[in-house]
Order: C-alpha cells, then structure tokens, then sequence
C-alpha cells in the first residue's frame, strides 16, 4: 500500500469487495486494522489492552497512553469493566479504535466502521486523523460506501469495483473521471456533483471540497 | 389507531436515567425514524417498544400491554432488525423461513419471489455464514417481511449501505409494508435518510426533542441543537438563501443549481 503519511478513502458501492481488498492484509505490528474481526477479547479493557500488549509497544508507559486514548476518544471510565456486548454500538466501535491506537501501528485502516457514529462523532475522528497524520506521520485509510462524509478530510481515493482497482490517485484526479464513475454506477460526491453543474453552465467556481469554501467561491462568481 | 403506545416511560439503566416520562403513540401503517445522536437511546427504545426489554412502564403492541406473561404474543406481532445479525441456518431459504409455523408451497415461492426482488436468487441454497454483510442485512430484510409482522423495527440496519443502495432498500420496505399494513419504526443517526419517512422522533436529553415530517424538521432551528451538520442539500439551501443567492429551499441539486444560474 503505497500512500505514505497520507489520507487515503477506499471506496466503491456495497458489495464491490473493499472489504475483501482490506481482508487481504492483516493486522501486524505496522497495520493497525479496525473492523468487525478487531475484536478478541470479552471486557472493554482486554480488548483495549489486547494488541498493545501482544505487540508489547511502549509497556513501559502503557498507563499514560491509556488514559490518553481513552480520553481522546471520550470513553467513559464507566464502561472499562463492561463486557463488550453491553456497551453501545458507538461505544463498542471506539473500545475497537482505541485498542488499536494504543499499540501505534504506522498504517491505521478503518474498515467500514464510519457509518455506526453520528456526524459529531465522525468530525471528532476525521480531526483526529488529521492530527495523526500531520504530527506522527501516520498513514490513514478509510474503507467507505459514504464518499460524501470522508471527502472533505482525505487526499487520495482508491475506487474499488468488482473486487479490483479501478481508480487510484489524488481525489480531485480521480473524480474528474466523471463518465468512468457514472458508468461503473460509482456514487460521486454530492459536492462534486454541484461543482460540475456549475462548470456545466460556464460559471468557473473553484474545485473545493467543503461547503463554507463552496459557498465563498460561488459569492464570488455569481454574487 | 396507534398500533404502538408508550405511556409515561421511565427507564433507568445502571444509575443513569434514558427515558424520563416518554409518551409515544403511532399510528398504524406509518414510516417511522427514529433519529438522534450516539447513545442517546435508539436501540434502547426500539428493545423497550418491541418487548425486548420489559419494564414497568406501560407499553403497548396492537393495544396488548407488554408484560413477561405475553410474550409469545408480542413476538407473533413484531418484527427486528439490527445492524449485526447472525444466521445459522444450514441455508439462505432456510433462515428466511425460520420463524414461520407450517411452512407451505406459498410460503416458500414468497421467499424466492422475494430474494428475487432484491437479485438475490442465487444465494437461497448457501450458508447464512457465507454471506457478504449486505447480502446478510437483506436476508435480515426478508426474513421479517415474510413474517408479515404488525410492526418491523429496523435498528440502524443499512448504514453501511452506500446511499442509493439504501434508499433502494427502503423505499422497496416501504412499498411492501404499505401493501401490507406493516408499521415501520426505524432507528439511524444521521439525517440522511428522513427524506422517506411520514414521521420523525429525534431524541435528545431523555425525551423526545422534536417529533414532526421531515420537512418541517428541516425548517425547525431547533434541530441546531441536536446537530450542526445538516444534509448536504438542506445546507447548502441554507446558505445560498442567506447570501440572497437563491429564493428558497430545494430537495434536489439539479433545481438549486437552476435558481443559482438564474
């Protein structure tokens, strides 16, 4: 996986095989892997302490890091000796990330998991990354159906169809392979779509990604 | 008539309170979401309306109060889906058919016209186990529908869906419970998917919050105070209006591009 220290959507419609794509590397001690297989362990704090401890990173100051990814990721304190199962689904998602952020992989891969959060929750992750990738040089991946969620925070997409690649690269690049999208049924983002209608109609608004820069740039056109 | 009632709710889960004094009542034949932010007790109130969970409370299913003497009862009447179901049927046809008594030739064709509506004919004959998580969600879908439940509760069952594959689902369940006189409660939390639904119950702080159509949800400010982020559409509109860009509010991108251009 080629996208050093930066991040990166995996995307394609329910059923294209990103998962499978995903299934075909393994959680090790560089890729940190989240989805419905992270779990090993019956109580909150096994599972958070599972990976860190098989791969026995930085022991020496394990309490410090828990408490700061259990801080980070606003898990209450209340749930550490719950069993998994009856903890929310938010909750249990967040035990799953924080059991893998604590062993500090370099590679860190939310597999289809995005979808169970609320969008104040997801915005918390997304900065979260962010945070990752600009000060540990971490290289993130998120493995998506919602493109409109994750477009805005990532630099890279990789489109999955049929279980194979078949488009990689920058996300303004890849997108601009609008009738190779449209004809592979290859959900575009909404933001994309309105920025096509625009140029469509010979109003030159800029390729942004997020509403507010959207909003300034069409003021600035139209207004 | 209300096919489901809940009076004065009150429900307690180790020292901290969920609900405090919910009364909901719907009517029969509705399309329900069920709709607020992580942990503030969708699932909870799902478990609590299909008896899943008892409590003290008075809770009504087709105008039987709830109680761990009816269960059966309750049972015949409603239907449940969540977000991680696990099969363990020998076969597909076999799971489907799981819960229905005296299984018959129209029972079985139902089934296989049904897969067949989602282009899932050619699953039928394996294993349960063997199932992508979306084939395993629709399973999930079917096998309620052929119980032809009063109620069909849907717990955040298609958010890994990618957004057209999910509106295709439930605009398909909607059709099918129309037909048949099924109620449909249906728990997410986003608003992408309220534009379907008759009726929407946001839940926020122990109580219901806000409890009106989607349309006038979207018009409510109040809704700020659940979440900030709105529907790509619905903020954008919001915007463009108050820059004077656009006159009003539209549902599709294609019309609001159009009154921009103007």
């Amino acid at each position: 996986m080629k996208h050093d220290n930066k991040i990166v959507a995996v995307v394609g419609n329910s059923g294209a095989g990103k998962s499978t794509f995903i299934k075909n590397q393994k959680i090790s001690k560089k890729v940190g892997i989240i989805n419905d297989e992270t779990i090993k362990e019956n109580r909150v704090r096994d599972q958070l302490l599972y990976y860190v401890k098989k791969y026995k990173y930085r022991l020496d100051i394990l309490d410090d890091r828990f408490n700061e990814i259990i801080k980070m990721l606003s898990i209450s304190e209340k749930i550490l000796d719950k069993d998994v199962f009856e903890i929310s689904e938010s909750e249990y998602y967040k035990v799953l990330i924080g059991s893998i952020l604590l062993y500090n992989p370099e590679v860190i891969v939310f597999d289809d998991i995005l979808c169970f959060f609320d969008e104040e929750n997801k915005q918390k992750l997304f900065k979260l990354s962010s945070k990752l990738k600009k000060f540990f040089n971490k290289t993130i991946y998120f493995v998506t159906s919602d493109i409109d969620s994750v477009y805005e925070y990532v630099d890279d997409i990789i489109v999955i169809d049929n279980a194979k690649v078949l488009l990689e690269g920058d996300k303004k690049e890849v997108y601009k392979e609008y009738s190779l999208l449209k004809k592979n049924r290859i959900r575009i983002p909404n933001i994309v779509e309105f920025i096509k209608l625009m140029r469509d109609n010979n109003v030159n608004i800029d390729d942004v990604d997020s509403i507010n820069e959207l909003i300034k740039t069409i003021y600035r056109e139209i207004g | 008539m209300s096919i489901l009632e809940a009076y004065n709710l009150n429900f307690s889960y180790d020292n901290n309170t969920i609900f405090n004094d919910v009364t909901i009542k719907i009517k029969e034949g509705s399309f329900v979401n069920i709709y607020g932010r992580n942990g503030v007790g969708k699932t909870t109130l799902l478990k609590i309306l299909s008896g899943s969970i008892i409590t003290d409370s008075n809770v009504k299913v087709d105008k039987i109060k709830i109680n761990k003497f009816n269960m059966d009862v309750i049972n015949s009447k409603t239907a449940f889906i969540s977000s991680n179901n696990k099969f363990f049927s020998k076969t597909v046809l076999d799971e489907i058919l799981l819960e229905k008594n005296d299984i018959t030739d129209v029972d079985v064709s139902t089934a296989r016209k049904l897969l067949d509506d989602f282009n899932l004919s050619s699953i039928e004959d394996i294993s349960p186990l063997d199932l992508s998580y979306a084939e395993n969600q629709i399973v999930g879908v079917i096998k309620c529908m052929i119980k032809k439940p009063k109620v069909l509760f849907i717990d955040n069952a298609f958010s890994r869906f990618d957004y057209d594959k999910k509106t295709e689902i439930l605009e398909f369940i909607k059709k099918y419970a129309l037909k048949n006189n099924i109620t449909v409660i249906y728990a997410s939390n986003n608003l992408d998917d309220i534009y379907l639904f008759d009726r929407v119950i946001v839940l926020k702080n122990k109580e219901i919050y806000l409890d009106t159509d989607p349309k006038s949800l979207l018009n409510d400010d109040k809704l700020l105070d659940v979440t900030k982020k709105l529907p790509f559409i619905e903020e954008l509109s919001r915007k463009l209006i108050m820059y004077n860009l656009v006159s009003k509010k539209y549902d599709n991108l294609l019309e609001l591009a159009e009154d921009l251009l103007k």
